[in-house]
């Protein structure tokens, strides 16, 4: 637990809360895929716990179970016949395959693989280096991610659509329906939403959009630079939590796409007056975020919103934060986290289902910062923000923690 | 009549098995302030937290050496110690229980200069999450004697049994433990996982603490239930008795086993543990009408299947298909016993996996499933009620409380699956 602005390395012995790149680049990044065989050449661990690592997640769980003599011995032709067995028997898209500790250490040629088996079946087959001693954290696995990635959609017969984006960085489900929404209804079309929801189609449109938006910049920004650097595609970061800040997104968007944003806006205000009658009951509430990185940053401005404070940030993989004055931690890990929650005694923790248990533990309000049943993003995604945010103050059971059976 | 389907194939979907670590992490988690940590990627520890907290919904501690390229060609040794001295500068724990991983197996790594800590050799291309737990308590015990002044513990055996619980639900310790102390026989659970199981505002506490642990040795027996047979051994050489049961999983199985309490302690099978008895029964036979001739499908590991399919005979269902993930002689020869036994037909799928037995299902439809949260893709798809038991389930609350072992465990599945069909069998 430091206050750096850098991604700090994990130290030994932590109870760290991140990942590995394994982790960023199958879970986080491809994950959500759609029709995609994600085969994870490994033994069994690495398979099974990224296997709907995400609450909202659904999907299969591919391996080649590599024992011990597939060790010694080398996994490569299983790995050809894993392949071929899940495109006979299952017709994807396309398959990704998955390299781990230990395939990685035994030098398994999993690029090799991969293009004979496409050779052999002509589905698309991309293979991961994403083992998961690269890198310090997952973070690297998203960066892997992103470059296999766009090595697979280089494309010399760009054919750009007008008024056309991507939405990239954008894992949650739920967030990028309203955000597609939104965009459509200020007149702009988006192509391919990176990651969530996507399938291998819309990423193979992605060359075509005129502008990238980026949501996510410390998961996906990668893409979007090699995306400006190859095809000369500009891409803009943007934050669509919080009223204001999607106002700003927007306006910025229109600046370089034609966009009806001030109708849209307009549309929007009667949330904003809805948002406002809730500060009095969150008015000086005090809020404790713990998130990767970039979502932690995109928390402050909703909150303030909501006429609450920001008392303390942590992250997992480091930012960089300008005007912001509260306590800011990198590489938390889950004791620290007990402690400063007990001296910072904050009135609500934001965070993902990872702390969740930490400060339900603890009886302290607990808000999943990516979101429940609903998507956050957006002006729709706020209104649904805010009234989760009420939602936790108006339920008594909190304050039943604190009980005293001697008054 | 069994039919058995073994199939070596190169690619696996929705296998129902993990990797050992997860079995290092439950047993050392139900060990008084004791710690666990990985030594690998720092991947593997938050795989291992992630999948535990979304089940227990509790907070869970996991430390991880979090090596990387750099590291490891520094040597992940000096990694190791450094991170030992860390988590004890943190936290202090009593005990810290290392786990190697794939990565420090694979590169082979030293962990021999490791002299204060326990280290369990738990790569994940070998075993699985029950083996790890099997292996955790058999190196603690082993390294806990070694390193203690034995004189202190070698006096006459006291009446008290040492119980191996295996991979299983705080739920299931719990019953356990009720029917033993109804049964006034003082126990030592290897290891006491309740402590997954806390209060709000409590600090996980666990009653097997160290002294306890050793104090197994002064025990009358040892009861494993197929996992942790090692363990029963070792302690066996201590004088302590050696009693390898199924678990107790269904009215039979667990009768069999408070008799062999009864008959190793001496002490009689109480009023109370006969009043459970007949309360669970009581629900039994009210059940007993939904549940008759329904047809059944059972996945997950070896022991667990086995005994629930006890239970599932014992109802009167039709057990259709049973499933276990790993490569086991014995499952099959169980289920040959089984089957024989009872004159049934089952198809017994080895070293197989979800998917297997979903297209197996197609064909030869059931009327429930029971198993971990994932079947779900099965029971969603096929429309086929699914009975969750044991780990994991992260898709609903409060099932790590629920136990399929003894008197409670049955009369709790029974009633479940009862109302699962209701609607079929109501109308």
């Amino acid at each position: 637990m430091e206050s750096l602005e850098r991604c700090i390395e994990t130290r030994a012995g932590d109870f760290t809360e991140r990942g590995c790149s394994f982790l960023g680049c199958r879970v986080v990044v491809c994950g959500q895929i759609n029709n995609v065989v994600h085969l994870v050449h490994s033994p069994i661990g690495c398979a099974y716990y990224s296997w709907d690592y995400r609450m909202d997640a659904r999907g299969y769980c591919f391996t080649t179970d590599m024992d011990e003599m597939d060790i010694v011995f080398g996994g490569e032709e299983k790995l050809l016949k894993a392949i071929l067995k899940a495109i006979d028997e299952f017709n994807p898209d396309a398959v990704f395959v998955y390299e781990t500790c230990s395939t990685g250490i035994i030098g398994d040629d999993i690029q090799a693989i991969a293009k004979k088996a496409y050779e052999l079946t002509n589905v698309p087959v991309i293979a991961f280096q994403c083992a998961g001693f690269r890198g310090r954290s997952q973070n690297f696995g998203h960066k892997i991610a992103c470059t296999s990635i766009f090595r697979f959609i280089n494309n010399e017969n760009r054919k750009p659509i007008p008024n056309s984006v991507n939405l990239i960085g954008d894992f949650n489900k739920k967030d990028s329906k309203i955000l597609e929404k939104l965009l459509n209804e200020v007149g702009i079309r988006v192509l391919c939403t990176f990651t969530a929801n996507a399938t291998i189609e819309k990423i193979r449109n992605m060359v075509n959009a005129e502008l990238n938006l980026v949501m996510c910049s410390k998961s996906s920004a990668f893409l979007a630079e090699l995306m400006e650097e190859s095809f000369g595609i500009p891409y803009l970061e943007v934050n669509f939590f919080g009223f204001e800040n999607c106002c700003n997104s927007l306006y910025r968007i229109s600046e370089y796409l034609d966009a009806n944003v001030e109708r849209v806006v307009e549309d929007a205000s009667w949330i904003k007056m809805v948002t406002d009658k809730y500060r009095e009951k969150l008015e000086g509430k005090r809020v404790f975020i713990c998130h990767g990185a970039q979502r932690a940053v995109y928390w402050i401005k909703p909150f303030e919103e909501l006429g609450m404070k920001v008392a303390g940030i942590a992250t997992h993989f480091g930012i960089e934060l300008s005007d912001f004055d509260g306590l800011v931690v990198d590489n938390i890990s889950s004791d620290e986290l007990e402690e400063l929650i007990a001296k910072l005694s904050p009135d609500l923790i934001v965070s993902d289902d990872k702390v969740r248990h930490i400060a339900h533990k603890m009886a302290v309000p607990f808000f999943n910062g990516r979101g429940q049943n609903t998507g956050y993003a957006g002006f729709e995604g706020f209104l649904n923000f805010a009234k989760d945010v009420v939602g936790i103050f108006d339920q008594k059971i909190w304050r039943l923690t604190r009980y005293d059976f001697s008054l | 009549m069994i039919s058995v389907y073994s199939e070596n194939s190169p690619l696996k979907v929705n296998p129902p098995k993990m990797c050992q670590i997860a079995g290092v992490a439950l047993a050392t988690l139900g060990i008084d302030r004791a710690i666990p940590l990985i030594h690998g990627s720092q991947g593997c520890a938050n795989f291992v937290k992630h999948l535990m907290s979304r089940h227990f919904k509790e907070p869970i501690e996991v430390a991880t050496t979090a090596l990387n390229e750099k590291l490891i060609a520094a040597g992940g040794e000096k990694r190791l110690l450094e991170a030992i001295e860390n988590v004890r500068n943190r936290i202090n724990p009593d005990l810290i229980v290392v786990a190697t991983t794939c990565l420090t197996e694979t590169i082979g790594d030293n962990v021999g200069v490791v002299r204060d800590c326990i280290v369990v050799r738990t790569p994940s291309y070998a075993g699985t999450h029950v083996n790890g737990f099997e292996n955790t308590v058999l190196e603690v015990l082993k390294f806990l004697i070694k390193n203690s002044n034995l004189r202190d513990y070698e006096f006459e055996k006291e009446e008290k049994i040492n119980v191996v619980t295996g991979f299983v639900n705080p739920g299931d310790v719990r019953e356990l433990k009720r029917l033993l102390s109804h049964m006034n026989t003082e126990y030592i659970m290897l290891t006491d996982i309740t402590s997954l199981d806390m209060p709000i505002m409590k600090k996980r506490k666990s009653e097997t603490t160290i002294t306890r642990v050793l104090e197994s040795i002064n025990a009358k027996a040892t009861f494993t239930f197929g996992e942790g047979i090692s363990s029963g051994k070792f302690l066996e050489s201590f004088g302590v008795m050696h009693r390898n049961l199924k678990f107790p999983i269904g009215i039979e199985n667990t009768d069999k086993f408070l008799l062999e309490v009864s008959r190793i302690t001496g002490n009689e099978i109480s009023d109370r543990v006969v009043e459970s008895r007949m309360y669970a029964l009581d629900g039994l036979i009210d059940v007993s009408h939904v549940l008759r001739r329904k047809k059944v499908a059972i996945f997950g590991d070896v022991e667990k299947v086995i005994a629930l399919t006890d239970f599932a005979l014992e109802m009167g269902m039709k057990v259709k298909a049973v499933l276990t993930a790993v490569k086991s002689v014995r499952f099959v020869e169980e289920m040959k016993y089984i089957a024989e036994k009872n004159k049934v037909k089952i198809a017994v799928f080895e070293n197989s996996d979800l998917y297997t037995l979903h297209k197996f299902l197609k064909d030869n439809p059931v009327d429930v499933l029971i198993g971990d949260y994932r079947g779900r893709y099965i029971a969603e798809k096929e429309k086929i009620p699914l009975l969750r038991v044991g780990f994991p389930i992260c898709d609903r609350f409060g099932y790590h409380r629920k136990p399929m072992i003894g008197y409670s465990g049955v009369l709790r599945m029974a009633e479940e699956i009862a109302n699962l069909l209701a609607g079929k069998h109501f109308g």
